[in-house]
């Protein structure tokens, strides 16, 4: 045999965002590290992008969601699928990366989370004294393998740029990959739809990360630039909890963390990278 | 081990406060309840890791930032905001430490067990400063310093004496003339090696923190603190003006 077999790994067989489409000209490269390998990115003149190692072995390659999409290892699957990407009249939002230092699986399980809105989000996502989080449902959906929660519901301020005084908002989560989270919620200007807001996390230790959020909103009256700076503005205020956080891993083990009824995503989603073996950027025993 | 370390001058902490302290290799979180009850825990808040030290104080409870969980005095969680018809389970604490007043200082010690290493004297705060030496660098420093006295001080006039109030406290005596002076300096390792001051002066009688004499005198003693360090940080340096220690110390 000529060829070498790696072993699976779930981290490195996985696909990663690890730059903006749109920021990537015909002829420019840019250097960054997934997983902890130095790769190369650059558009040939004709258009397409290729990713390298720095032993000059080609990555898989796939540009969707406003990203460029690669793996250091060999998925045995295809990019998720986001149907709403494709939906007309959608406004697609490239946020651009925010560093943090923290483990890419804490950025994802925060995004999951809505009962930090009050004291994190002040008077954006959420206000004292409606903290309350009622119960929703989460599911493991086999098909995709991919972790939901539905019937999510939070008393919100503001709850997008688009949203005028306090509403209730109704919410889906979806775990697609294990550095990928999807929010729906409620669309002010179009009852009936759902606006997408996404992290892709594209690991770069197991404790630093690059997270780029991605939007397909209905908004017609914000432009660009307040989109995105609204949703910097949230991410920031995340990323002082997320690199002050003890470990900086994500505890799998659970004794180490106490989890509330309101914390049934957590769980999910921690059991489900336990079952997958998912454990870059996870503690596996107690301290 | 029973060591109690000093962390802050009580001062520095006011009711309500929230602080963050290393002892050894632990993070601790310093807090005040508005009655003025101090506390050190874990610096960890035990449902999703947060530091508690970013937390914010209700009354007699800690607040942990990210999602509002409070803990009473006692470390126990008494209030889960996502749940508030939840009583929480009594398991759910923080670890405690000790924490005690005494001195103007705030101690903390991991066992809890014994007492802080000085007198409870009653001095006032000056402030307290970082210092890039080892803690016993900067003990040593104390035991041969001099500092200015009255506002007409010389460098090299005046007598100075030095007493060990504790292990890691030096009290320093200054006379000069009609003017005599009392100077309480603590010292706490701080875990990249460098060592904080926290310095206090006892001045007599009080006559309240705001008299211009007292506002006068911490000024210089800060001062005095600044040129301490400075000395301590630039031994190769060799000044003009007059050094915050006493030569024969500084030779032997």
């Amino acid at each position: 045999m000529s060829e070498t077999v790696e072993k699976k790994d779930p981290a490195r067989d996985e696909w990663y965002a690890v730059g903006i489409s749109a920021d990537l000209r015909p002829g420019e490269a840019r250097e960054t590290i997934l997983v902890g390998e130095p790769i190369d990115i650059r558009r040939e003149p004709g258009g397409a992008v290729i990713v390298s190692k720095s032993d000059g072995r080609a990555c898989p390659v796939r540009e969707r969601y406003g990203h460029v999409w690669t793996s250091i290892g060999a998925p045995d699957h295809d990019l998720f699928a986001i149907p709403e990407a494709d939906q007309e009249g959608r406004v697609l939002v490239d946020v651009g990366a925010v560093r943090v230092r923290c483990s890419p699986l804490r950025a994802v399980e925060n995004f999951l989370d809505i009962a930090h809105f009050p004291y994190v989000h002040t008077d954006i996502l959420g206000a004292e004294p409606q903290t309350e989080v009622v119960p929703y449902k989460v599911h493991v959906e086999e098909a995709g393998d991919e972790v939901w929660a539905t019937k999510v519901k939070f008393f919100q301020p503001q709850a997008a740029k688009s949203a005028e005084g306090g509403i209730v908002t109704d919410y889906k989560y979806r775990v697609p990959a294990p550095t990928t989270a999807i929010l729906y919620k409620t669309c002010p200007p179009r009852p009936g739809e759902w606006d997408v807001i996404t992290i892709f996390v594209q690991p770069i230790a197991e404790d630093l990360c690059d997270v780029w959020p991605w939007m397909a909103l209905f908004d017609e009256d914000n432009s660009l630039a307040e989109l995105i700076h609204f949703q910097q503005m949230i991410f920031l205020q995340d990323r002082s909890i997320l690199e002050n956080q003890v470990p900086k891993l994500l505890p799998l083990d659970p004794k180490m963390e106490i989890p509330t009824r309101a914390d049934m995503t957590s769980v999910a989603y921690r059991r489900w990278l336990k079952r997958r073996g998912m454990t870059y950027g996870a503690q596996t025993a107690a301290a | 081990m029973s060591k109690w370390v000093p962390v802050a001058l009580a001062d520095g902490l006011k009711p309500g406060g929230v602080m963050r302290a290393v002892v050894g290799d632990q993070d601790l979180v310093v807090w005040r309840t508005t009655a003025g009850a101090v506390n050190a825990w874990n610096n960890r808040c035990p449902h999703r890791g947060m530091r508690l030290s970013f937390g914010f104080v209700r009354g007699d409870r800690l607040a942990c930032l990210y999602h509002g969980w409070q803990f009473g005095a006692d470390s126990v969680c008494r209030y889960i905001p996502a749940h508030p018809d939840l009583e929480p389970p009594a398991t759910i604490t923080a670890t405690v430490y000790g924490a005690r007043e005494r001195g103007g200082l705030i101690w903390v010690s991991l066992s809890g067990e014994g007492e802080p290493d000085m007198p409870d004297i009653a001095v006032h705060p000056v402030r307290s400063l970082a210092v890039d030496v080892a803690p016993g660098d900067l003990l040593a420093a104390l035991r041969g310093a001099c500092f200015p006295v009255s506002e007409t001080w010389q460098a090299g006039s005046g007598t100075f004496s030095h007493e060990d109030l504790g292990e890691a406290v030096v009290a320093i005596d200054g006379v000069d003339g009609d003017a005599r002076c009392r100077l309480v300096a603590a010292v706490q390792p701080l875990p990249d090696g460098r060592a904080m001051l926290h310095l206090l002066v006892d001045e007599g009688p009080d006559d309240g923190p705001h008299d211009g004499p007292a506002a006068a005198l911490k000024l210089r003693l800060s001062d005095w603190a600044e040129r301490l360090r400075w000395f301590l940080e630039n031994p190769q340096a060799t000044s003009a003006s007059w050094t915050p220690v006493l030569v024969e110390e500084r030779a032997a």
